[in-house]
């Protein structure tokens, strides 16, 4: 079978499972609630239930210590059916009573089997009668949506999809970790490295748990079933706020295919990553938040706020319970859209509300990793990082790593000079101490006077100086915009962009002005979430405290960019057709508007041709991996590797760091023994070793006998594997294989080999071991009379 | 009462019943055609055609590179064995007293050196084998005999690949024979606490602990008891058999006598097979179970087997020994070949029974056995009357059975070949003898009759039985187990009996040759015509990227593959079965027959893209 048939057969089985369960499974449970609603929004439920109930199954069960597949099957099915009865308002008790009648009747005959098998086709033909009227509903009657669908679903094929069948190993050096901390989950223990915000590695780990799809598949594949969803929802959002029919469509299709984008905003949907599985997750925050305050006073007391509220809870619970960015950004956007709407949000009945259901979709998410912080377990290193910057303990820290070993302080003056000062000479200054005390003396009456005096004409200057100050913040917005987000030839982009969210809220008064109020303010909110993130992508400039990297920040403004287009677009749209002879004219120029951008696209090749390849894993490795799990039994082989064979074969086989082995052969005698313990053994070389995201000089070169007599890398962690370390310990790795089957020439052999990757495979009686401690003629042996001399 | 009509009916069923059940047995018996042996073939006087090295030059033989040198006494066991080898694997055979005797030609380098000692390696003589080596001739230490003159060498300890010399002797408990070397598997020849199992153990167990290094492949490891092995580790068990890989060469070295007797088949085979990429060899093929001196046909030795059986001779061999025979054959999947004793003491006046025949050769159609002559005598007056006698009774029985098989005693075998032309004996084309280290196991003992000898005694099994046998099944696919019931007719121990050598045979019989199944069972007679063909055949082979390409003289002759790793995709002008992982029986259908071998490829491959 081809390796690329089995990765699509590999991720159909994903997507289907992740779908099942976060999406189909809701859609069954709650179909009352759910009945009668915009598709779009029907799928924003059901998608941010599906993932909140699963990872939360996942945590109870993991801090209960009982997590496997059955308890997780068993919860799963249980709790969705009681859930199921309850939403739906379906009599257990009835319905047992008329299975045990059923059952009754065919076990004294009264019911033929006949009749029985009757029933069940009759039943099974109202299903399909169903499905084929939803079918009809949403596919027939909608062709030139559907049309639009397929063209997004396309592009992201194109886009995103290929990478899983042109390259199988992952794009990112930090998915080594996070597999192994799902492979600790599997072992029982949640939060082996510490507390972290879990959300994603639950979701990972309940696919291979009950669905039994190895981790390292579900994390080289999961990606594009992210990147999939994280598209549907912003579709979906875009569908439910806009007035017009085909501009959400086309806005999604520009944002999935245009290379005007900066690489580093779309770059991480390439790796299956809990950040942007965070992100999915901001939309329906936004979504849910908006929809809550477009809720006229008088209905806030009806279920269906509370039901708005309950998801806005989950959706916004779910960004912390993954990734702490995603609630940043989500937090951010929650302060744009009060913005927006704050007519309302300083209302007692919505502020409360508000409050309250923030509250407790933080505690929801927190509660998991505050039981587990608790219990003992420290904070993970990254959200320790995080806790501290929002202490602002962060700036504290690099404050202090200005500090020189020599106790020199870097100091700024108000000139912006640098000044270095040896706080050890201070008075103030102990021994082995930074710490600087400066000692101040109290202000006379008369200089208290001046100072006021000094600072009222500051501030007025200030005053007089903010048109000047304003323009050059637009500026620096502008600049930043085009330089991180878009960078396109045109200077004029960044002040475009900021024009776009001026007319977001002038547009948005103007909609309140015609009373159109509930879609003015989300015109407003759209503007101020946009203007707010801008300030956050322009924190450093401005002198604000780095809440989030640029690179990092542009992921996001990129990602809600396109609604900022599409909401203004369809605002314009509908502020022209206001009138009543236009009126129906809304989506035909909607659809003309759609078209044209589609055939711009096209035509002035403005589609983005991203790379596909997996710095960190060849082809090879993976499908040799693939096949020694598919060929041998559990247990019985052992992967001598520089990768990161030892999470991703964790639950098959054992692995062997090739740099450990090549360092037990540095210095031999003959009373060394290197022994590796399992009937098949597996060594894997990069004949052009790949660079670990460290490139060097030689980067792209050949293992060789040159590399193999360069000093064997001493350094510690992932260095040894990376640039030019990376090519000696290959090289190394490829001549001691050389060596070895010069003395085992029938044993071992080529298993797999292409123009990077080769991978050796040596089978072995398991009673009497190969000993591979040999002279390769890159080691030093000791011979008995050296010792002896020594 | 029963009305007529019932009674008619029950009449009519009774019948009906009694009919289906007869007109089988009816069937069967009047088409049983028991007088004529099926597995005879005609004879035929063409031992002057059996391959010799000489014939070397044909040019369907293989060629001068399949020389064999032989380093040692020629005429020692082991120079015996190695000839014996060297003639069934169709190899030219070299002898010289020394290394330096041996003239190396580049061009026509040998395909393996066998010294028969470490002595043959010494000063100079070991830079020769090390150049030879190089050059890819397989060296091979048939038997380390001195462990302080090897400690003293360090080249060559080096060059055995010995990392230390540990004791010059030790005991050891058993040995470990591992797969890859012989067919049949891994075995362990541990000696157990169990009384019957402790008598099996007949190896050598006083042995040097040689420690290999890095390099080495151990074949056969000799386990040390709990108190001396306990801090031992397995890789540093006293290794008895192994290779040392220099340069993609081989050196193997043997301690102990393994290689002095018939056991050097199968182990010279297996280190060619371990270090060649591939090998193809001829082999028999032929799996021969020979049930000597049963059945007998005169009550002998009555007072005894009444006392002990409580029937009579004739009685016990046809109503408690056959019946037994047929079981553990049927589950073996053997077939029988019967060496009938029509009396054991021709002085008595004790005479066969008739009838009795007839009914054995029926019975022995019916389980595709053969029935041979056993020429083995208790008391006789003159030798030529067993001939005599015994053709008188076959007469007297008006059986026209055509005898294709004889066994006679070793020391009896000269006296007997002249008998063979003419009368009872005249379509006898085989004999067979017990086990004895003399005679090759299979050769023609005149040009028109062969000699099988017998490889195993299937009561007395011991542990270098079994080694030995593994060997020779490795070597020739070959086995004749033997079942000797002369003793159960005239017991002189208390274990001479039916019930103790019945259970001991078969469970000898159901345990050690299950693994060589994909063998072909025989009668002698057949057997005969495979040793025939297998002798006389000439072969040749080559390899072309996955395709080997066998050439041999006989068709329908029989052939080992040995691969590492590679599987057979396709055969063309024969047929193949696997015997065990990289070890496959051929069938040669037609003079050329061409093995093509699988591609190596995975279940899941990217460079299919």
């Amino acid at each position: 079978m081809l390796m690329s048939t089995l990765v699509i057969l590999r991720f159909t089985g994903i997507f289907a499972a992740y779908t099942g369960i976060t999406v189909l499974l809701p859609e069954i449970m709650f179909r009352r609630i759910l009945k009668g609603r915009r598709l779009s929004e029907q799928f924003l439920m059901s998608y941010t239930f599906g993932n909140f109930y699963i990872i939360n199954i996942v945590f109870a069960l993991q801090l209960l210590h009982i997590s496997n597949f059955l308890t997780l099957t068993a919860v799963t099915v249980l709790m969705s059916i009681l859930i199921g009865l309850k939403v739906n308002r379906i009599s257990l008790r009835r319905k047992l009573a008329e299975g045990k009648k059923i059952f009754c009747r065919l076990s004294d005959g009264s019911l033929g089997i006949r009749s029985a098998v009757g029933k069940l086709v009759r039943w099974i033909a109202d299903v399909c009668r169903c499905l084929a009227e939803i079918f009809y509903k949403y596919i027939v009657k909608k062709p030139i949506q559907n049309m639009f669908i397929l063209l997004i679903l396309g592009a992201m094929f194109w886009i995103y999809g290929r990478q899983i069948i042109l390259a199988y190993g992952y794009r990112a050096s930090d998915i080594p970790v996070h597999l192994s901390w799902i492979n600790q989950m599997s072992r029982g223990k949640i939060f082996s490295k510490g507390v972290y915000p879990f959300g994603f590695h639950c979701m990972i780990y309940y696919l291979h748990t009950v669905f039994r799809i190895d981790t390292y598949v579900i994390l080289c594949e999961f990606f594009f079933a992210q990147a999939i969803y994280l598209h549907a929802v912003l579709l979906a959002m875009l569908k439910l706020l806009c007035k017009t029919k085909y501009l959400p469509y086309i806005g999604v299709f520009t944002y999935i295919v245009g290379n005007f984008w900066a690489g580093q905003t779309y770059s991480r949907f390439y790796s299956t990553l809990p950040q942007e599985y965070g992100m999915i997750f901001v939309i329906p925050s936004v979504y849910f938040l908006i929809r809550f305050f477009q809720i006229h006073k008088e209905n806030l007391k009806d279920r269906e706020t509370r039901r708005i509220l309950q998801c806005f809870a989950m959706a916004f619970s779910l960004t912390l319970a993954i990734h702490f960015y995603g609630t940043m950004i989500a937090g951010l956007c929650c302060i744009g859209i009060a913005m927006g709407f704050c007519f309302r949000f300083v209302k007692k009945e919505y502020f409360c509300r508000i409050m309250v259901t923030g509250i407790l979709s933080v505690a929801l998410a927190v509660l998991p990793m505050a039981i587990a912080f608790a219990g003992g377990t420290p904070l993970q290193g990254s959200l320790g990082w995080g806790m501290s910057v929002i202490n602002g303990t962060q700036n504290n820290t690099s404050d202090t790593a200005n500090t020189s070993s020599d106790n020199k302080v870097k100091v700024t003056g108000e000139d912006g000079k640098t000044v270095e000062i040896d706080v050890s000479k201070l008075p103030s200054a102990k021994k082995d101490e930074t710490t600087v005390v400066v000692e101040q003396k109290k202000p006379s009456l008369g200089d208290r006077i001046r100072t006021v005096t000094d600072k009222i004409k500051v501030i007025s200057d200030k005053i007089k100086d903010m048109p000047n100050r304003l323009s050059k913040v637009v500026r620096t917005m502008s600049i930043r915009i085009r330089n991180i987000v878009i960078p396109v030839d045109w200077q004029k982009m960044g002040t475009a962009v900021m024009a776009a969210y001026a007319g977001l809220l002038s547009l948005g008064l103007v909609f309140c002005a015609f009373r159109k109020t509930e879609y003015g303010a989300a015109l407003m909110s759209v503007g101020f979430c946009m203007l707010i993130l801008t300030v956050l992508l322009c924190a450093g400039p401005f002198g604000l405290p780095t809440l989030m990297d640029a690179a990092r920040c542009s992921i996001y403004y990129a990602y809600l960019l396109p609604v900022a287009g599409v909401v203004l677009a369809d605002g314009i749209l509908c502020f022209m057709t206001i009138p009543q002879i236009f009126r129906n004219s809304k989506n035909v120029l909607s659809l003309g508007i759609s078209v044209i951008i589609l055939i711009v696209l096209l035509q002035k090749d403005l589609v983005k041709n991203p790379e596909f390849s997996s710095g960190y894993v060849t082809n090879g490795a993976i499908t040799c991996l693939t096949n020694i799990i598919r060929d041998n039994e559990d247990e019985t082989w052992t992967i001598v590797s520089a990768n990161d064979e030892t999470q991703m074969g964790l639950d098959h086989g054992w692995h062997y760091e090739t740099i450990t082995f090549l360092r037990q052969l540095e210095k031999i005698d003959e009373n060394t023994k290197i022994l590796i313990p399992t009937k098949n053994i597996y060594f894997f070389i990069e004949k052009i070793p790949l660079d670990y995201s460290v490139s060097y000089a030689g980067s792209g070169q050949s293992i060789s006998k040159k590399g193999a007599s360069q000093i064997l890398p001493n350094v510690g962690g992932i260095r040894m594997y990376q640039g030019e370390n990376r090519w000696i310990v290959m090289s190394r790795m490829y001549y001691w294989v050389q060596a070895f089957m010069k003395k085992y020439p029938n044993e071992m052999k080529v298993y797999y080999e292409d123009d990077q990757f080769i991978c050796y495979r040596i089978p072995q009686n398991m009673y009497h071991q190969y000993n591979f401690a040999i002279d390769y003629g890159y080691n030093q042996v000791e011979t008995e009379e050296q010792e002896a001399e020594q | 009462m029963v009305s007529k009509r019932k009674f008619f009916s029950i009449a009519i069923m009774m019948f009906v019943l009694f009919f289906l059940f007869q007109f089988s047995m009816v069937l069967r018996d009047s088409k049983n055609t028991y007088d004529i042996n099926s597995s005879l073939t005609e004879k035929k006087a063409d031992g002057e055609n059996q391959w010799t090295p000489s014939d070397s030059n044909s040019t369907t033989v293989i060629g001068a590179d399949s020389s064999v040198v032989f380093v040692g006494n020629e005429d020692g066991d082991m120079g015996t064995a190695v000839s014996r080898w060297c003639t069934y694997a169709k190899r030219k055979l070299i002898s010289c007293k020394s290394v330096s005797t041996y003239k190396a030609d580049d061009k026509n380098l040998p395909e393996m050196m066998i010294l028969e000692s470490e002595k043959y390696a010494d000063g100079d003589n070991l830079t020769t084998l090390e150049i030879l080596e190089k050059k890819g001739v397989i060296i091979v230490f048939g038997c380390l005999e001195n462990a302080k003159n090897i400690q003293n060498n360090k080249a060559l300890m080096k060059f055995l690949g010995i990392q230390k010399v540990v004791a010059e002797e030790t005991h050891l408990t058993g040995v470990k024979l591992f797969e890859g070397l012989l067919l049949g598997g891994e075995v362990t020849y541990n000696t157990s606490k169990d009384k019957e199992e402790k008598k099996r153990q007949d190896l050598e167990l006083d042995v040097p602990w040689y420690q290999v290094g890095s390099g080495t492949k151990t074949y056969m490891v000799g386990l040390l008891d709990e108190k001396t092995g306990k801090n031992v580790e397995n890789e540093d068990l006293p290794t008895i058999i192994w290779r040392n890989g220099i340069d993609y060469g081989s050196v193997f070295a043997v301690v102990g006598d393994y290689m002095k007797d018939s056991t050097a088949l199968g182990l010279l085979d297996g280190m060619r097979a371990e270090a060649l990429s591939y090998t193809i060899y001829p082999i028999v093929n032929a799996q021969n179970l020979s049930m000597v001196n049963f059945p007998v046909f005169a009550d002998e030795n009555n007072t005894e087997m009444l006392k002990l059986y409580s029937q009579s001779v004739t009685g016990i061999a046809r109503d408690i020994m056959w019946p037994a025979l047929i079981s553990v054959v049927e589950k073996s999947d053997m077939k029988m070949t019967c060496f009938i004793q029509p009396q054991a003491d021709y002085t008595d006046d004790i005479e066969p029974k008739s009838g009795n025949l007839e009914f054995y050769l029926k019975q022995m159609k019916e389980q595709s056995a053969e029935a041979g002559i056993s020429l083995e005598y208790q008391k006789l007056d003159k030798a030529e009357d067993k001939v005599t006698k015994d053709t008188e009774f076959f007469e007297n029985e008006k059986i026209n059975y055509r005898f294709g098989a004889a066994f006679a005693k070793e020391k009896d075998l000269k006296g007997i070949l002249k008998d063979t032309d003419s009368g009872l004996l005249g379509d006898v084309g085989t004999l067979v003898c017990d086990y004895t280290e003399n005679q090759p196991v299979v050769s023609y003992y005149s040009d028109s009759v062969t000699l099988q000898t017998v490889t195993s005694d299937g009561m007395n099994y011991a542990y270098s039985d079994d080694i030995r046998m593994r060997s020779i099944q490795t070597a020739l696919g070959y086995t004749n187990v033997m079942l000797d019931m002369y003793d159960i007719f005239w017991p002189q121990e208390k274990t001479d009996r039916w019930e103790v050598m019945q259970k001991r045979f078969s469970s000898n019989l159901l345990t050690y040759w299950k693994n060589f199944r994909d063998f072909d069972s025989t009668t002698l007679s057949e057997s005969n015509a495979r040793i025939r063909r297998f002798l006389n055949l000439a072969y040749s082979q080559s390899r072309e990227d996955n395709t080997i390409t066998l050439q041999t003289s006989e068709v329908g002759s029989w052939f080992i593959l040995r691969t590492h790793g590679e599987e057979i995709d396709e055969i063309d002008g024969g047929s193949q079965t696997e015997i065990e992982a990289d070890a496959y029986l051929i069938c040669a259908e037609d003079t050329t027959v061409k093995i093509r071998l699988k591609e190596q490829e995975l279940y899941y491959d990217t460079r299919k893209n």
